[in-house]
């Protein structure tokens, strides 16, 4: 194992060791406030609506709500840790196998809208750093501060009305056709095609962003003096950027997508409501609608847990791109 | 104010978003005082635009220039009260933490970074859920979420300063920690903090925006993202109910966004080759 | 010299055509909304095969920025608008610079000043030399490209190559990756090397290093060198020719030694007449009146007119130009026998004076008194107004996962001292010996871990804990741009500590004291500084407002912290004239901590020199100086170029190895004794203790035992 493989492995350790904490946090923070927030604990977690009595007792004894706060955090804590999110009594179903049914469809818009447009960014922004106060610049500069303006989810509903209703050319609502296959690759296309206006959606704001922060990163690159030396040795422009500039420029843009994987999240919630993809939003935003507290709880603590291990991962990446780190 | 104003003049963005936000200023303060009431059902549902209601009336005939006026002042009272309350929190936690330095720092920089490791909207639609929507909660819960950005950029300002010469001077000079606190330092980490609380008015009013598009919005109160929330089920009938209050959303959050970028160009310009 | 490409080429065949030649260079940098700014105006210059060609000049003068130009390194927004640069044959105007650069590959290599920032932070140096020796970073797995870098770095003098490449610049010492800059520049042997201040970012020891490294490689290879700098004693160590820079202008031009010996040029003169020789005490310190002029500016007639002392009607009026003269060209319209030196006395009644009147009520308490040399231990003769008794000091360094202290970083190890009234203490010693946290220890802005610090008899750092009370030191600080708070009047700035210690209540008397203090540092009249930000005024007018600030409470004692070494040559001098003055009129006793030994020898009563935070030589200036005891400090002093061109070149210089260690991981023994020549197994067992070799000459090291 060579010497700096081995230093990276233990700066990953390191900070998997210091986000349990905040992993701790959060599920305390949760039981907080639903410890303060008003009315019966019990409603909390049995759900409103057509609850029997019986069933409201079971709850009472199977979370210790009669017995002190501190005997409640624990039951809750415990279930936590077991994977116990709960049962949803609008679904009649256990939450987490609700919520893990619902995981690929917003994974996949996530992926696509940020593997294919934060991508498609950083690109817009780096050539517009290049030509600074260039039409092309001014465009774009533009373009990323109205797409940073618009809400994602009217932006979806336009989408919709033009691309949808009006034109026709995508369905407006589901991820699959009742017609289509039900496997294969028959299907996958098929939700692909269904995929393309929310991914468009969810994609233009974090393409915006991108571009943004690439383009200011970049030029604040290309003004330091390493680039001088590059250049002093010959190398053409495009070597330039390639080798000096962009890997340099790139660093803050990678913590950026790392603190804002939440605001994505929260960004495909909104776009799985509009267009109706029976993602985890879409399961959030039911659950809102018919007071499915367990089922609301339960899918706000897989997303936050989500986010933490998402702004682990691109620490991680961080260290693996800047040496100044790794070695510290 | 006539300073101000030339300061603003040196960048075309800021002048931009500064017309942006004025006329979303005028419309919420002017617009309720000519218009009816948002409430009342004044003609036809779903009635297209037309001399009558110039932007449609909704599926209940209400006039929807008249809903987005009341909703102009409600998203400027949401995003200017909620980035105030998170300028005072972070600019409190900011510069003590960045001026004492060591505990206290170690202590308040933990509890910035725990908020902000927290999902902000997950948490605010959990806290809304739980405990009910008001226009208040609603405020409090984005300025809650939203203070550690401020906090950490008037921090860093504080921790660059402090080993500044000019603060140790002041010091020799006979200045106390609360003169130096806010006479020397905090006067100097202003532009920074200009730029930041434009920029989370305009985050701010997409944030409940998104909550109420949610259906976690004020029920008692008329906002541009529950009649987007309204809109949703009626896309195919009447694009007037969804286009409008959305471009209303989009004009201020980009008023906001702009007079930030612009404010930041003209308070920290970037060093410009050097002439050596 | 209208030469088409086709006779440069027939020219350089035939080998009497200069390896570089520039001709008439125009440099614009363009503002919004204005002028644009002319940074290089005209310039013409020439390098031959294996000649060293210094470009000479304050800070503000246009030298980068022309060698920036010749080969399309221009700093944007910055562009050459006019002129010819013909390299080795190749007529290069017309050409684009990524062009340029190209063509150039290779035989141009550059060495630029601050190596931190000048490297790539996130590229091993391994591959940054691979890049610049093929084209390509990833020639480092090519072990053939690989053996070649190798062979490269250690001819430069680094001891584990291998182990180099694999790092990162950050990892590595100002000196190691100044050598991978060289290294980067000499890879595919250039013919010629542009060096830009590449000493200016280094402690003197190891800029001793590398301009040795630097002479051996250029007479090795015979390459043309094309050096910028702003210290003549570089110049004088150097140079075969000299171009002299003013305000984007070449002013003068010739060989070294007439350029030292009968400069033509006022500016010139100027310029030597108030560069500091280390070992030499001055018996005025000269200087050049006025500043550098703003770029920015519109000029007409010659540049340096307003500070000129020789300057007749025309100057002010036409503009000189560069005429040919036996050996060299000047722009001046006076002829050579007509020139005095701009140049006058800092001290004294004369321009940046003081004005010591006003010092008089306070200079009483604090008796004038003539110091003989006799004392005990780093004590002078008369009563101590600052007192630095056994004083250590550590910080903690932050690192490790959960943000605990993993080092302390041990900056001051047991240092003694005393100061009198009246008396100018230097402390000497390079980047990490402490001497910036032992000055703020005597003012009282840290407090020491073991031992005391007094100054007029009270505890320095009581004023910290009762903020009532007045501290009896004041500090002058380096950097006058961050000294005074940006967002506060010249006037706020002097009159807060006025009122904070009850000198004057009203506002009447507290703008009359202010007045009184800007004129006492020879900002007069007064009137014109007080309303105005620091920004509107220049390097050397805000550090004399900093000195002004420093008065107000009246102390008894200054620390002044580098307070000149962020100033330009001839303002450098006004400011340490001030502080000269005020020791000998107003009986301050002045700490000055300094890394530039003339600054000390030219002003210093006695001096002190530390290494890693322990003081290992003092005594009275000229004897520190001039027969220096510590192995140290003799290398420290010897490092140290001389601003004259024949002495410099008969020298022989004591080359020090390696670099200072890290303050965190301090040797055992005498510290020096990793470096030192002389160290023996006592050296790197025990302390060594003072021996006074001479009265009031005391050094710390074995070799005196």
């Amino acid at each position: 194992m060579s010497k700096p493989f081995e230093s990276m492995l233990r700066y990953a350790a390191r900070r998997c060791v210091v986000a349990l904490p905040t992993l701790w946090l959060i599920v305390t923070v949760m039981f907080l406030l639903v410890q303060m927030a008003p009315g019966d604990p019990a409603t909390f977690i049995a759900g409103e609506g057509d609850i029997s009595d019986e069933y409201l007792a079971q709850v009472r004894s199977e979370y210790g709500l009669d017995k002190p706060v501190l005997v409640q955090y624990g039951v809750y804590l415990s279930k936590v840790i077991r994977g116990d999110l709960g049962y949803s009594f609008r679904y009649r179903a256990p939450v987490l196998g609700l919520i893990a049914e619902r995981v690929p469809a917003t994974l996949l818009l996530m992926l696509i809208a940020i593997g294919l447009f934060a991508i498609i960014g950083v690109l817009l922004g780096a050539a517009a750093a290049r030509r600074q106060y260039s039409s092309f610049d001014l465009g774009l500069v533009v373009l990323s501060v109205c797409g940073w303006s618009i809400p994602i989810f009217w932006f979806g509903q336009m989408l919709l009305i033009v691309f949808a209703l009006t034109l026709r050319w995508f369905p407006t609502q589901g991820m699959f056709d009742l017609r289509s296959p039900s496997y294969g690759i028959g299907r996958f296309i098929d939700a692909l095609y269904h995929a393309v206006l929310p991914v468009t959606a969810l994609g233009m704001r974090f393409m915006a962003l991108n571009a943004r922060m690439m383009r200011t990163s970049m030029i604040e690159a290309l003004s330091q003096d390493y680039i001088t030396t590059a250049r002093s040795k010959g190398l053409t422009e495009a070597e330039v950027m390639r080798y000096h500039a962009i890997p340099n420029a790139l660093l803050p843009v990678v913590t950026l997508v790392g603190m804002n994987i939440g605001t994505m999240l929260a960004g495909s919630v909104l776009t799985e409501v509009v267009f109706g993809w029976p993602g985890m939003g879409r399961l959030l935003y039911d659950g809102i609608y018919s007071r499915d507290y367990p089922l609301v709880i339960g899918i706000i603590l897989v997303m936050a847990i989500a986010v933490v291990v998402c702004n682990l991962i691109t620490d991680i990446v961080y260290a693996f791109i800047d040496p100044r780190i790794r070695y510290d | 104010m006539i300073t101000a104003l030339n300061l603003l003049r040196q960048s075309r963005s800021a002048m931009c978003g500064l017309t942006l936000v004025l006329f979303v200023v005028l419309v919420g303060v002017a617009g309720p005082m000519f218009l009816d009431s948002p409430f009342a059902m004044t003609g036809d549902s779903f009635h297209a635009p037309s001399r009558e209601s110039v932007l449609g009336t909704d599926d209940l005939g209400r006039d929807m220039l008249a809903r987005i006026a009341h909703g102009a002042r409600v998203s400027l009272i949401v995003g200017v009260s909620a980035a105030s309350v998170s300028a005072v929190i972070g600019i409190v936690v900011g510069s003590f933490a960045g001026f004492f330095g060591g505990f206290v720092d170690e202590f308040l920089i933990r509890i910035a970074e725990a908020f902000q490791v927290i999902p902000q909207f997950f948490l605010a639609i959990l806290i809304v859920a739980l405990f009910g929507p008001s226009i208040s909660r609603i405020v409090l819960v984005i300025a809650i979420l939203s203070w550690p950005s401020t906090a950490r950029i008037v921090r860093a300002e504080f921790l660059k300063m402090r080993n500044l010469d000019f603060v140790a001077a002041a010091r020799l000079a006979g200045a106390n920690n609360a003169t130096l606190i806010f006479r020397e330092i905090l006067p100097n980490t202003l532009p920074p903090m200009i730029v930041n609380t434009s920029l989370q008015i305009a985050g701010a009013i997409l944030t409940e925006a998104s909550l109420s598009f949610l259906g976690l919005g004020d029920p008692d109160i008329v906002s541009w993202g529950q009649l987007l929330y309204n809109a949703q089920p009626f896309l195919r009938d009447a694009w007037w109910m969804a286009v409008f209050p959305g471009l209303a959303i989009s004009i201020s959050a980009l008023g906001f966004n702009l007079l930030g970028d612009g404010l930041n160009d003209i308070l920290n310009p970037r060093k410009r080759g050097q002439v050596r | 010299m209208r030469a088409s490409q086709r006779e440069v080429s027939a020219a350089s065949a035939q080998g009497d055509m200069p390896l570089l030649r520039a001709l008439e260079l125009i440099v614009e940098f363009p503002v919004p909304g204005r002028q644009p700014v002319r940074a290089v105006n005209g310039v013409s210059l020439e390098v031959n095969r294996g000649e060293i060609v210094t470009l000479v000049g304050e800070s503000g003068c246009g030298k980068s920025v022309t060698v920036r130009s010749l080969f399309g390194l221009l700093p944007p927004p910055g562009r050459l608008i006019g002129g010819r640069v013909i390299f080795d044959g190749l007529d290069l105007s017309g050409m684009r610079e990524e062009q340029i650069r190209k063509t150039c590959r290779g035989m141009v290599g550059y060495v630029f000043q601050d190596p931190m920032t000048y490297l790539n932070p996130v590229m091993s140096v391994g591959a940054q030399v691979a890049e610049a020796m093929t084209g390509h970073a990833r020639s480092t797995r090519n072990p053939d490209a690989r053996d070649r870098i190798c062979e490269l770095l250690s001819d430069l003098g680094i001891g584990d190559p291998t182990r180099v490449l694999e790092s990162y610049p950050h990892q590595l010492s100002g000196g190691m990756r100044q050598r991978i800059m060289i290294a980067m520049a000499l890879s595919r042997t250039p013919k010629l090397l542009i060096l830009d201040e590449p000493t200016t970012a280094l402690d003197v020891t190891v800029q001793a290093q590398i301009v040795d490294l630097l002479k051996r490689v250029q007479r090795r290879a015979g390459v043309g060198v094309l050096f910028v700098t702003h210290d003549f004693g570089l110049v004088a160590e150097m140079a075969d020719r000299v171009y002299v820079m003013y305000s984007g202008q070449v002013v003068e031009e010739g060989p070294v030694r007439r350029i030292f010996s009968s400069s033509r040029h006022p500016y010139t003169r100027g310029l030597i007449d108030c560069v500091l020789t280390t070992g030499e005490r001055k018996e005025s310190l000269r200087t050049i009146p006025g500043e550098v002029p703003n770029p920015r500016a519109a000029l007409t007639g010659c540049r340096f007119a307003s500070r000129c002392l020789s300057k007749k009607s025309q100057c002010e009026v036409e503009s000189p130009s560069l005429t040919l003269e036996a050996d060299g060209q000047v722009r001046c319209w006076r002829a050579s026998s007509e020139i005095e030196s701009p140049a006058i006395e800092a001290g004294g009644s004369g321009y940046p004076g003081l004005v010591t009147g006003t010092g008089a009520s306070w200079g009483a308490r604090n008796e004038v008194q003539a110091h003989s040399k006799t004392a005990e231990l780093g004590r002078p003769a008369g009563e101590a107004t600052i007192r630095v008794e056994s004083v250590t000091k550590s910080f903690p360094v932050r690192g490790g996962a959960f943000g605990g202290s993993k080092a302390l970083v041990r900056a001051v190890n047991g240092v003694s001292l005393e100061i009198a009234n009246g008396e100018l203490f230097a402390l000497v010693g390079e980047s990490g010996s402490g001497k910036s946290t032992l000055g703020r220890m005597v003012v009282g802005l840290d407090e020491p871990d073991k031992g005391c610090v007094t100054v007029g008899g009270r505890d320095a750092a009581e004023w910290t804990r009762n903020r009532a009370m007045r501290p009896m030191c004041q500090m002058v600080f380096q950097d006058p741009y961050s000294s005074l708070n940006p967002r506060k009047l010249i006037r706020e700035s002097i009159t807060q500590p006025l009122a904070n210690f009850g000198f004057a209540h009203d506002a009447k008397s507290l703008a009359e004291r202010a007045a009184e203090l800007l004129e006492q540092v020879g900002l007069s009249p007064a009137g014109e500084y007080l309303d105005r930000y620091p920004h509107e005024l220049s390097g050397g007018q805000r550090q004399r407002v900093v000195i002004a600030r420093a008065l107000a409470p009246e102390p008894l004692a200054l620390v002044a912290d580098e307070a000149v070494s962020s100033l330009d040559m001839s303002t450098r001098t006004q400011i340490l004239g001030l502080l000269r003055e005020l020791c000998d009129a107003v009986g301050l006793s002045i700490l000055l901590i300094t890394h530039d030994l003339a600054v000390v020898s030219s002003v210093a009563d006695r001096t002190g020199v530390m290494y890693l935070g322990r003081l290992y030589e003092i005594g009275p200036t000229e004897a520190v100086i001039s027969q220096a005891k510590h192995p140290y400090s003799r290398a420290l002093i010897s490092a140290v170029p001389l601003p004259d061109p024949v002495k410099a070149r008969q020298r022989e210089q004591i080359l020090m190895q390696g670099e200072a260690p890290s303050p965190v991981n301090l040797p055992s023994g005498c510290f020096f004794n990793p470096r030192c020549q002389h160290a023996t197994e006592l050296c790197r067992s025990t302390e060594p203790q003072w021996a006074e070799i001479e009265e009031g000459h005391f050094v710390a090291c074995h070799l005196y035992d």
